[in-house]
């Protein structure tokens, strides 16, 4: 038995030294195809038969360095003599560039020959030549001649192409463009050509100015080992190579896998026209860190030589300790870390520098964006002065947890007036909050040059609106381009003056996050009554998306019940919609408290059911507000007279009339030190399951309902003062979300 | 000696056999290797008499465990799709969701083990589940903490947040 055991054992031994080479070849492609080219080593073992090998990964410390040192560069010397002078690159695709001269006269004119080029392994292939370059012709006819170009993949087909696009214009005639397109695929014998009536540029290089005025042309390159000869058979290959090759179907395999791999930058640099031109795979510029990261891991492989094949399976598959978790793939680390909170996040940055380098990267942003809402959120307080000469406001970052009830607290970021003055560049350092999500907090710079320190309700900002977008954890902040207050459907034109017993105006905003698309979205929307008969209404709504450089702009869509709010931002954020809660004041429903939603998504507006209740329709409108309770919409009902009461409505299931449930009913007094108020808004359910209520735009209290306990959370002046006020308090997830990374937005960061 | 005597109503079940990198074989149930995505994508293209799948990244002590994990799911998907057609109320998913959580409290080896293993395969639950403990054993730890748990070197020359 034990014999028979000993056997197997042995068996299966010499299978494992083994077996990797028996495999048919077919299926070793197939994995090994998967793997960027930094990872196999291409080589051949005696038997001629493709053999590979897994490389260590490599050393990140390479890529912190500065000046970078590039993995491999093409000097001067090589890119004449292959190419030739004054090279231009027409695009970058599956590890192939595509690459011409340039014409001497007119530097937007490509010259024949094209060639196809794979940087990693030198390889090189000349493409037909291309009539229509012929210099003289153009010369000739007297044409100015553009001319755009392109590499692409075709999945599809399995075919690469070499798009061409000239553009030629008869100088003194009429602005007639005649446009041409010429294609090539690659492996066919010539270029086809197919006319096109559209014209236009199809498009523009982004050329990066370096300091000396050179010029710094950069693409994205998947390095690769593909052999344009072997795949293609576009030219002879020498007899003595007896490469058993790898078929197109493999091939083509492999490059479609490729566009998951890394990919890393490769920069042409040609420092003047008349100059040399270096083509450098990661030349030597500063690199912000978050580009490290695409060059991570090239470190220079050998080629060839018997490397056995999967030397270290054993080794790699049965994981035996050491360094595990920092080689995990970057799309696995991406998404671990995306669950975190910031704080464990920044533990992380400084844990090793591959984590490093994962957490600064954009996609890492955009990750993260994404989970977000599923991580406990802490608390935004935004603080403000009563009394005028105190000037001010603060915001606080608290967390969620005992550290809100120290005296004083003990905030995570806090920002006083002057640096929210400096920053967002404020006349008053009281900037107003539109909205929190995700992170960032959305803020509304000089909300009005009539400072009230109470009635914010209404108000029309002055022009331009200036919008900030701020994270408070990182304090990187981005200013959204600034639009004026549109002069509405108006005949007099004195609209400028606001004269709030005249008319009626509305300024509502809210910010949100859209799941669907991972965007964020500003709203503002403008609501103006003329009081004349009949009544005239208007509305326009502005919609900005993170990262984008316009407002986009809806005329009429707003209902009017929007005019008569109790909140310029949304109470409440639920479902990818905005929520206000309104009163109906203009249709037979007189006096009705309406929940009006706007769909973030397809940016419309609805209206979502109240709870179905006679006593919430017999109060007045105030003491109504609503709010979010855990992650359904919530409404808050409180009254003094005539019973002394705090209301939570909860609506389980989004829309349905009739899954509201009254989830709590506790005395007023209970929660708060005063006698008697009139407003209560649920800012959240606590991560200890007490409900943090602000009461009267006073007191933030964290109310137990079982214990019938309250606690006092005391922000501001050191815990002296008392004539202040918290007009917004709302939760924020902190995050190191970057508006750089996860929008592509142009950002900065104030420090004192 | 029995049984075989009596047929049985039910058709034997199809089975597939799966390679482990150090070359056990495991013969599983179907709807268990399809659990795999990567199997899935590739069951259609496969002969019938040639369903065998070698799984050059899965050690055999990982592949038991995640076949565990497969069979597991399986048969609590039928049994709970089962109580909701009979309409009985039933905790399937949550006595799933502890039995998940049990499964997946490892050391920190296997659980890379599972991580990777899950990835190779396409295995969307499990990745979550993994994925999910790991951020839940980083989170509230502070770096030294971190590397130590999951022994990784300390290589930070400058630690950026060390003025915080």
């Amino acid at each position: 038995m034990e014999k028979a055991e000993s056997k197997e054992m042995k068996l299966r031994e010499e299978r494992s030294v083994d077996m990797f080479s028996k495999l048919p070849l077919e299926v070793t492609n197939n994995i090994l195809l998967r793997l960027p080219f930094k990872s196999v080593a291409k080589g051949r073992n005696s038997n001629n038969e493709t053999a590979l090998t897994y490389i260590e990964e490599t050393d990140e410390n390479t890529f912190s360095k500065n000046p970078v040192k590039p993995f491999k560069v093409h000097d001067y010397d090589y890119v004449k003599n292959t190419f030739g002078w004054l090279i231009k690159i027409w695009g970058s695709c599956n590890g192939f560039v595509c690459l011409s001269r340039i014409n001497l006269f007119n530097p937007s004119l490509p010259e024949n020959p094209f060639y196809v080029f794979n940087p990693i392994t030198g390889e090189c292939i000349e493409l037909p030549h291309l009539e229509v370059l012929d210099g003289e012709e153009i010369k000739k006819s007297e044409k100015s001649a553009v001319c755009s170009s392109g590499f692409g993949f075709d999945e599809s087909k399995q075919e690469f192409k070499v798009v061409l696009v000239m553009f030629t214009q008869c100088e003194s005639d009429t602005p007639a463009v005649d446009s041409e397109v010429k294609i090539y695929t690659l492996g066919s014998p010539s270029w086809r050509k197919k006319t096109w009536k559209w014209c236009r540029f199809l498009r523009v290089e982004g050329v990066k100015k370096v300091k000396d005025g050179s010029k710094l042309l950069a693409h994205p390159l998947v390095g690769s080992l593909i052999s344009l000869k072997s795949a293609y058979g576009l030219s002879k290959r020498s007899t003595s190579d007896k490469e058993k090759d790898i078929s197109l179907a493999d091939m083509m395999f492999y490059m479609a896998s490729l566009a998951s791999v890394h990919q890393f930058a490769m920069f042409l640099y040609t420092p003047s026209y008349n100059g040399s031109s270096d083509l450098n795979l990661n030349s030597y510029f500063d690199i912000t860190c978050s580009d490290y990261l695409l060059l991570s891991g090239l470190n220079s492989v050998s080629f060839s030589g018997n490397i056995s094949f999967f030397e270290k399976n054993e080794e790699s598959t049965k994981s035996s300790g050491n360094q595990l978790f920092s080689r995990l793939p970057t799309d696995l680390t991406t998404d671990i870390f995306s669950r975190l909170p910031s704080k464990s996040v920044s533990a992380c940055k400084c844990v090793c520098k591959p984590w490093l380098h994962i957490l600064s990267h954009p996609s890492f942003s955009k990750a993260q964006l994404a989970q977000l809402s599923k991580l406990s959120s802490d608390i935004l307080v935004h603080f403000k002065a009563l009394s005028p000469s105190r000037g001010g406001s603060r915001i606080y970052i608290l967390e969620d947890n005992a550290t809100i009830a120290k005296r004083p607290v003990d905030p995570l970021a806090l920002f006083d007036e002057d640096y929210l003055g400096e920053a967002f560049d404020d006349e008053y350092g009281c900037p107003l909050i539109l909205g929190s999500c995700n992170g960032f907090i959305c803020l509304l710079s000089n909300p009005t040059t009539i400072r009230s320190f109470l009635i914010d309700n209404y108000f029309i900002p002055q022009s331009p609106v200036t919008i900030y977008v701020f994270n408070p954890i990182t304090k990187e902040y981005s200013k959204l381009p600034s639009f004026n207050v549109p002069k509405l459907n108006y005949q007099d034109n004195n609209l400028c003056e606001i004269d709030i017993e005249k008319q009626t105006d509305r300024w509502l905003s809210g910010f949100g996050y859209v799941q669907s698309r991972n965007e964020m979205k500003v709203v503002v929307v403008l609501l103006v009554v003329r009081k004349s008969v009949p009544k005239v209404f208007d509305s326009v709504v502005y919609v900005h998306t993170l990262g984008s450089n316009v407002w986009r702009r809806k005329v009429g869509i707003a209902p009017n019940v929007l005019l008569k709010t109790l909140d310029i931002s949304p109470s409440a954020v639920v479902n990818g919609s905005l929520h206000w809660l309104a009163i109906d004041q203009w249709t037979k429903n007189n006096g009705r408290p309406v929940i009006v939603s706007f769909d973030l998504d397809r940016e419309g507006f609805g209206f979502v059911p109240t709870p179905e209740s006679k006593k919430l329709l017999e109060f007045p409108y105030k003491g109504y507000n609503l709010g979010v309770f855990e992650e359904y919409l919530s409404v808050m009902q409180c009254f003094s007279y005539p019973a002394d009461k705090i209301d939570i409505w909860v609506m389980k299931k989004y829309n349905v009339e009739g899954s509201w449930v009254k989830q709590f009913s506790f005395k007023q007094s209970l929660a708060s030190r005063s006698s008697s108020f009139d407003t209560a808004k649920l800012i959240k359910v606590r991560n200890n399951g007490e409900l943090l209520i602000l009461c009267n735009s006073m007191d933030l209290v964290s109310y137990n309902v079982k214990t019938q306990k309250r606690k006092l959370i005391q922000v501001g002046w050191d815990g002296k003062s008392k004539s202040c006020y918290v007009p917004e308090v709302h939760t924020l997830v902190s995050s190191l979300i970057s508006l750089q990374g996860a929008f592509g937005m142009e950002s900065e960061t104030f420090s004192e | 000696m029995k049984d075989s005597f009596n047929p049985s109503i039910e058709p034997p079940k199809k089975t597939v056999t799966l390679v482990s990198s150090d070359g056990y074989d495991f013969e599983v149930e179907e709807e268990v290797a399809l659990e795999s995505q990567v199997i899935k994508d590739g069951f259609e293209d496969k002969a019938v008499d040639d369903r065998e799948y070698l799984l050059f990244n899965v050690h055999s002590d990982t592949l038991e465990l995640i076949i565990k994990y497969c069979e597991k799911h399986v048969s609590s998907r039928k049994s709970i799709s089962a109580a909701a057609a009979s309409s009985s109320s039933s905790n399937g998913e949550e006595a799933l969701k502890e039995w998940d959580e049990h499964f997946i409290s490892v050391d920190t080896n296997t659980l890379y083990d599972i991580l990777m293993a899950a990835d190779y395969l396409n295995i969307k639950s499990l990745l979550d589940l993994a994925i999910q403990k790991v951020a839940d054993t980083i989170h509230g730890r502070s770096p030294e903490q971190i590397r130590k748990k999951f022994n990784i070197e300390n290589d930070s020359i400058i630690d950026p947040w060390a003025s915080e």
